[in-house]
């Protein structure tokens, strides 16, 4: 087994532990730590909390008295720590305790440490600032307030004092429209970590943030975690629950890792993605655990006015060892891609319970610029996921979704708002208690270029549910369904077995199959 | 006079309806009420109607739907002017945001983006100063009429129309005002300015003075309904003067 040390920070450390395993360990291993135990691992990312600065460590990982394998490292130098308390912070739960910490993250010194120990903060938005560590320690709650007449609005666009150019802070799916502070926001901050084993909860229950979800009432609903053009940005080890609306939200920023956190929300909630990163470049993902009412991880890219403007895409994004569980998607790529989306690697990965597994969706009017390419995800497991695969250029979203010029099965001319999916790669994927095993829907006139699948396993479950397995008008509730493609340029298929289904294996329209 | 002598209601009739509902929406007075159902029980059929004044049929678009749906399959051209865009865009796009599932918003853009291209004169900042049609403030007035009922009918997440329009509204009002040529269109761009900073769109304290100095403006025949609609603004801004 070998150990990796995939980050570390004054008073923390993540490793990757290569057993096998995807998410979990495939046996838990004793950890010491200089010699001293240091608990259980039982994930294959795995992190450790309640280090001390600028320490050398010699980490051990034990399967009984047998050494498996170890990695030494040395801690980051930490300048200060701001206690919250020390600024007047009272954690009980009741009383407002924005003004002391965001004190004590406007005072933090560069490469200070602003510690949140155990208790319950009432806060309304947070807002970050470059060059500290946050650490919300375990036992700590932060608990967004409930009453949104008292939150701050980012605006979408400010015109600039001479007219010329526009400044964005806020976005709601894909616009930039006003919205919300959430409850951390960071505005071109650079050099941030937050971690620590504490929660950042939404209290979205407790309030009407999930009433009518849909209508703008003030500006629209805040996130738990907005970064809007942040570089070099951690996010260790935080429980988020509860959010008004996506959880995690980076927007146009760059060098971002999100290790061993933990996302949840009901079921039914709405809009509560998980991880949601929009024209950003440079993410890692790694050793997270979605469990929520929408798409655990979409990966976006605005919409027409975002994409033909700033022309920036989602790219050199890498997903790996996470979990995703009930939402409707494990990864996603889209709706809102208008920048495009290239290079993304989901590697590793185990997903439950959700609706679709891997899942791109796009549609006209998204913009020439809306290019998704080279999207590969390679050794996932998938238990109970309704339908694996879904390429989806037929997506019934926005207010226009259902309009004859995004659902027709016409060829429509292309032109600057016909978008473009390139290669999409399907690697080592075991599907089970599968409704329906793939649906991709390409534009006529604009075909999907190239699927890939190799060594894939999809075995259809005999008491699947029927189900939609892709959004569009044209497309009926299915079960026990092959491969559904039609528009699709070139589709490879290297050893992909399906068993359960009924009626035709592959059904195609204007697709061309090589199968080995 | 145009298309409109065709139809019962004028443009400028339209006017007045609507400042006096939006006056009513402003301030509740039972008398803006009372003049709003006045006006709308004089009996007018959908082929008579006026599609500025079928326009205010979407405040209850229940009971207007049927004449709204009978405008709606009336051919209704493309504007030539600019202000024949006041005539019919505000009703197109209610139209497509209220009964068509917004399926043509991207046409009624077009409209004003087509109009902008043809009549915008770069060097001037003037519209209607290109094809040597020469420029008339009172139609830019209409033009810019059009565009902010249009903005603020329109769903901002639609966001590549809407601002579209917003940028075409910018850059004609911008080019009017620096131009100075403002007389004929005062009480029209007074409207246009209250409007706009009550939405927004435009820096308040760049242009509301201008705004409301243009608001003083002697009153001229053809403006007739537009004071109503220009005290409803005030209204709204807290500087009732209805």
């Amino acid at each position: 087994m070998k150990m990796k040390v995939l980050f570390c920070s004054p008073r923390s450390v993540t490793v990757k532990l290569a057993d096998g395993g995807m998410y979990a360990t495939e046996k838990a291993y004793r950890l010491t730590l200089n010699g001293q135990e240091a608990g259980a691992a039982d994930t294959v990312i795995t992190s450790l909390y309640g280090l001390w600065p600028d320490t050398k460590y010699h980490l051990q990982a034990w399967d009984g008295d047998a050494l498996l394998a170890e990695a030494e490292f040395r801690t980051e130098e930490e300048s200060f720590t701001m206690n919250v308390r020390q600024f007047g912070a009272v954690g009980d739960g009741v009383h407002d305790d924005t003004a002391a910490i965001q004190a004590a993250i406007t005072c933090c010194p560069k490469k200070g440490r602003v510690l949140i120990p155990a208790g319950a903060y009432r806060v309304k938005p947070l807002f970050l600032k470059s060059h500290i560590r946050l650490e919300v320690q375990k036992g700590a709650t932060l608990q967004l307030e409930r009453d949104r007449s008292l939150f701050p609005i980012l605006p979408g666009m400010i015109q600039s004092t001479d007219e010329e150019s526009d400044f964005n802070l806020g976005t709601w799916e894909g616009n930039p429209l006003d919205m919300f502070g959430s409850l951390f926001t960071g505005v071109d901050v650079k050099d941030v970590v937050i971690y620590g084993q504490g929660i950042a909860d939404g209290m979205a229950p407790d309030s009407d943030w999930w009433v009518t979800p849909r209508i703008k009432r003030g500006a629209w609903r805040p996130r738990l975690l907005y970064l809007c053009r942040c570089k070099n940005v951690t996010v260790q080890g935080i429980t988020f629950r509860n959010s008004p609306a996506w959880n995690l939200h980076p927007y146009f920023s760059n060098e971002l890792k999100f290790l061993n956190i933990s996302v949840q929300a009901p079921a039914n909630s709405p809009n509560t993605d998980g991880f949601d990163p929009e024209s950003c470049k440079g993410i890692l993902v790694a050793g997270a655990h979605f469990s929520l009412g929408d798409d655990c991880i979409a990966i976006k890219a605005g919409k027409l006015y975002m994409g033909a403007t700033y022309a920036t895409p989602c790219e050199d994004i890498e997903i790996i060892n996470c979990l995703m569980e009930d939402g409707h998607g494990g990864v996603t790529v889209g709706s809102e891609m208008a920048g495009g989306v290239k290079h993304v690697r989901v590697k590793d990965c185990l997903m439950r319970n959700t609706d679709r597994g891997l899942r791109v969706k796009t549609r006209r009017g998204r913009g020439k610029n809306g290019v998704i390419d080279d999207i590969v995800f390679d050794h996932v497991e998938m238990e109970q996921v309704g339908t694996p695969f879904v390429v989806n250029c037929l997506y019934y979203c926005d207010p226009d979704g259902h309009t004859e010029y995004v659902q027709s099965l016409e060829k429509q001319p292309v032109d600057d708002r016909t978008p473009y999916v390139g290669s999409v790669t399907f690697r080592q994927v075991n599907a089970t208690g599968v409704s329906c095993a793939g649906y991709f829907l390409g534009l006529p006139e604009q075909p999907i270029k190239h699927v890939t699948m190799e060594q894939v396993n999809i075995a259809c479950a005999p008491d699947a549910a029927p189900m939609q397995p892709a959004m569009a008008d044209c497309v009926p509730k299915c079960v026990h369904k092959g491969i559904v493609a039609s528009d699709v340029e070139r589709m490879t298929l290297r050893d992909v077995q399906i068993t359960g289904y009924e009626g035709e294996r592959i059904e195609a329209r204007n697709v061309e199959i090589a199968e080995e | 006079m145009g298309n409109e002598m065709r139809y019962g209601r004028t443009r400028q009739d339209a006017c007045g309806l609507a400042g006096y509902m939006a006056l009513y929406e402003a301030t509740k007075d039972e008398g803006h009420q009372r003049m709003v159902e006045k006006l709308l029980t004089n009996a007018v059929t959908g082929e008579e109607m006026h599609p500025a004044w079928a326009r205010l049929l979407f405040a209850d678009v229940d009971s207007g739907q049927e004449t709204i749906k009978l405008v709606a399959q009336r051919e209704l051209p493309a504007p030539v002017r600019l202000e024949d865009a006041f005539d019919t865009l505000p009703f197109r796009m209610a139209y497509e945001m209220k009964l068509n599932r917004m399926a043509w918003v991207s046409r009624v853009a077009e409209d004003f983006r087509g109009l902008h291209q043809r009549l915008f004169d770069e060097k001037s900042g003037l519209h209607g100063a290109a094809e040597g049609e020469g420029f008339c403030a009172e139609s830019t007035g209409w033009f810019l009429m059009a565009l902010v009922d249009c903005i603020d009918i329109c769903d901002q997440q639609l966001y590549e129309h809407w601002r579209c329009l917003v940028d075409i509204f910018r850059v004609t009002l911008r080019g009017i005002l620096r131009s100075g040529r403002v007389e004929g269109a005062e009480l029209q761009l007074a409207y246009c300015i209250l409007k706009a900073v009550r939405m927004g769109l435009i820096d308040s304290e760049r242009y509301l003075a201008q705004g409301l100095e243009l608001a003083k403006a002697e009153y001229h025949s053809q403006d007739v309904g537009i004071p109503y609609m220009l005290a409803a603004e005030k209204a709204l801004m807290g500087r009732c003067e209805a």
